[in-house]
């Protein structure tokens, strides 16, 4: 049976937990950053994407410049984020929307990489230099699908037990 | 249970309680994120926003600029430029107008500098990017040969409204400024001379039913300035004194926020003007293309009391002397007081008392050798102005250094609250204000920390608590927009006074402002070379 097969089954207690929490603490803040988006009328991504620099600065310009895309980004962004956040604490399609967190962290750290000798206009807190939060949650995401835990820990496991029920 | 125990349970019945315990396990977690959003309420960054709310500040859709509704219908409108030194090719170019190569020619010249071509080419993109205003440049007047020959390139290669340049025939070429102002091919004129000439141009240009875009100041005299005043307002021409500033977004929520009481009673207004490098003290560099040859000193110096013999010192660096300016007064104040004015509507002065000196360019300056300085300037290069609205309960403090490079804002405190206005707008509530004294006793809204901050260049409005952002507000976004669009602000205030032309509105910057400027430049101006205080007598128009 698959669920016997599952690497997480050799997990220990204490790797299991941190990795659960790590997943959480992500989905956390994916979805805080959504919902904050989400109640400010205000918002929008073209700050952002105006300020982008280094090398593809001039695509992330030219997303902010189209009202109809810099709104499919705006949506996007919103939503992503909210849902991801909500799947990563869930557990609920934890691989899917974690790749979907890997795509957008992509995106926000190519739109302002902190590379040497680049400057921004925009405030960004702390110090850093090619790595920053962003690459790191980035990576970090690839650590949870390398040791997934959404079937051992999560509404992923019900669907999975139900699939094999109903089989 | 151990695994091998729930496994076989699991076999049974598919999902057990164990199970569903791990499946939801994410349940108290989603309670505890909820019940953090919950106590969010009591936020800073809704409270600070309800504050604006109540009084509507928010509804920024009632806010825009006159001169963003432009319309180019009508015929094709003929100008004539005076003066195309530096600022006139500025001017020319809000008006669509490049000479050839203008922008390769730059980039060229910094190609060891990829940050600035990248500056420059996104400049120029902005200026590809200009609205095709529907005018020719049918004339320039320079006496210097150099300038106008760019003049005249530049009005052969104007913007077409579609992101690229068209041709233009040339324009003509004139000697002396009265005959481009009689001139039949020319409906309105930009006077982008030294100071000196302001007047009498503008007098001039009036008298011959030409509308009048004047950079300033004003003038340089109070005698002149009453001239003008009965000149413009007698001829009925369209008339727009060169305050692109004016135009930024900046200023539009800076007034709708004093207007709608959020600083309380305004009582002390800050203005200041910082720079510390030559270029910024005027001392330009001199064109070794300006000889007695090509530049037709006579005329330049015609109407001038103190005559001298040909320097290209004065010419080129003409607001270093009071013969033909008022210095930092008419240059830099002007801006700061014209901001204020625009914001509180102030009006001129009831007294104004002035005092500085050379204090930096003097004679002992030790580079004065290496920028060929040879005379010493008269106008001062740190300067302090103190202008009085007792009706309105008003101080206005103007503070100057063409020594210091130190990054002021200008502030405007009332008894609820003060705004600075750098690049960012930001709103800091008093300490002891009555108005605020419930979210400041609650803790909601502090008197160390901005309880807003507008960046009217990202067109967004934050609350926001952080010291990092506090910090780096100051430097701001690098550019102004409006609604989300990157405009110049030459370009607004040419479309402003072109669309009064067309149109019959009247310009942010017409006679009335333009008269209440040029009085207190003339008040601070006198206050400053008499050493005392000056008075206005609105009844005998007449500083006193």
């Amino acid at each position: 049976m698959e669920i016997e097969k599952n690497s997480y089954q050799q997990y220990s207690k204490f790797q299991l937990t941190t990795l659960v929490v790590l997943r959480m603490l992500i989905g956390w803040h994916f979805l805080y950053e959504g919902i904050v988006k989400l109640l400010d009328p205000d918002w929008s991504a073209a700050g952002y994407l105006n300020n982008s620099q280094w090398w593809f600065a001039e695509f992330f310009k030219w997303l902010a410049s189209d009202p109809l895309f810099l709104g499919v980004v705006n949506f996007l962004n919103i939503w992503g984020l909210i849902l991801i956040g909500v799947g990563l604490i869930a557990g609920l399609f934890t691989k899917e929307f974690i790749i979907g967190g890997i795509i957008l962290l992509t995106f926000y750290y190519l739109s302002m990489p902190p590379m040497p000798g680049v400057e921004y206009a925009m405030p960004m807190e702390g110090h850093y230099i090619i790595v920053n939060k962003t690459l790191i949650e980035l990576v970090a995401l690839f650590v949870l699908i390398a040791f997934p835990t959404g079937k051992e820990i999560g509404i992923d496991r019900l669907i999975m037990l139900l699939k094999l029920k109903s089989k | 249970m151990s695994d091998s125990e729930n496994k076989n349970e699991k076999k049974k019945s598919g999902i057990n309680r164990r199970d569903m315990i791990k499946g939801l396990a994410a349940l108290p977690v989603f309670g505890g994120f909820l019940g953090a959003m919950a106590s969010l309420d009591s936020n800073k960054v809704n409270v600070s926003k309800t504050i604006l709310q109540e009084t509507g500040f928010l509804n920024q859709s009632n806010l825009s600029l006159p001169a963003l509704g432009y319309k180019a219908t009508g015929s094709l409108l003929r100008v004539g430029i005076i003066g195309v030194g530096n600022r006139g090719q500025y001017i020319l170019r809000g008006l669509g107008f490049v000479p050839p190569g203008f922008w390769a020619d730059l980039q060229n010249k910094a190609k060891d500098n990829p940050k600035k071509v990248e500056q420059l080419k996104s400049k120029e993109k902005l200026f590809l990017s200009q609205e095709y205003l529907n005018v020719a440049l049918t004339g320039v007047c320079d006496i210097f040969d150099y300038n106008a020959e760019i003049g005249i390139a530049q009005s052969q290669n104007q913007v077409d409204g579609k992101g690229g340049l068209k041709n233009m025939p040339p324009a003509k070429r004139y000697k002396r400024y009265q005959d481009l102002i009689t001139s039949d091919e020319i409906d309105a004129v930009i006077i982008a001379t030294p100071d000196h000439w302001h007047a009498q141009m503008v007098i001039d240009a009036a008298n011959a039913g030409k509308h009048i875009y004047v950079e300033k100041a004003l003038t340089r005299t109070e005698d002149e300035l009453i001239k003008v005043e009965k000149a413009v307002k007698e001829s009925g021409v369209s008339f727009q004194l060169g305050h692109q500033l004016n135009q930024s977004m900046h200023h539009i929520f800076t007034r709708d926020i004093i207007r709608r009481n959020i600083l309380g009673k305004v009582n002390l207004v800050e203005l200041c003007t910082n720079r510390n490098d030559p270029n910024g003290a005027w001392l330009y560099n001199l064109k070794p293309e300006a000889t007695e040859k090509t530049v037709d000193w006579e005329q330049f110096q015609s109407n001038v009391e103190h005559k001298v013999p040909f320097s290209p010192e004065r010419f080129f660096r003409w607001r270093c002397w009071f013969d033909y300016s008022t210095g930092i007064i008419g240059d830099l104040l002007s801006h700061d007081y014209a901001a204020a004015n625009f914001v509180l509507y102030l009006g001129v002065p009831s007294s104004v008392t002035a005092s500085g000196g050379v204090y930096i360019y003097d004679k002992n300056w030790p580079r004065n050798k290496e920028f060929k300085v040879t005379e010493p300037r008269d106008t001062p290069d740190v300067i302090t102005v103190n202008m009085e609205y007792p009706d309105r309960g008003i101080s206005v403090v103007y503070t100057g250094s063409l020594g210091s490079d130190f990054d002021r804002t200008l502030t405007i405190m009332g008894t609820d609250a003060t705004l600075e206005y750098g690049r960012k707008l930001r709103i800091t509530a008093d300490r002891k204000s009555t108005r605020y004294k419930k979210q400041l006793e609650s803790g909601v809204i502090n008197s160390s920390d901005p309880m807003l901050i507008i960046n009217p260049g990202g067109g967004e409005v934050d609350a926001i608590s952080s010291a990092t952002e506090k910090y780096f507000a100051k430097k701001g976004l690098f550019y102004t927009s409006v609604k989300g669009k990157k405009i110049d602000t030459t370009h607004l205030h040419i479309k402003d006074w072109l669309n009064s032309i067309r149109h019959g509105t009247t310009p942010l910057c017409n006679i009335k402002p333009a008269m209440e400027e040029g009085i207190t430049v003339q008040m601070a101006t006198k206050a400053y070379l008499e050493g005392r205080r000056v008075r206005w007598d609105s009844v005998k128009k007449k500083i006193v």
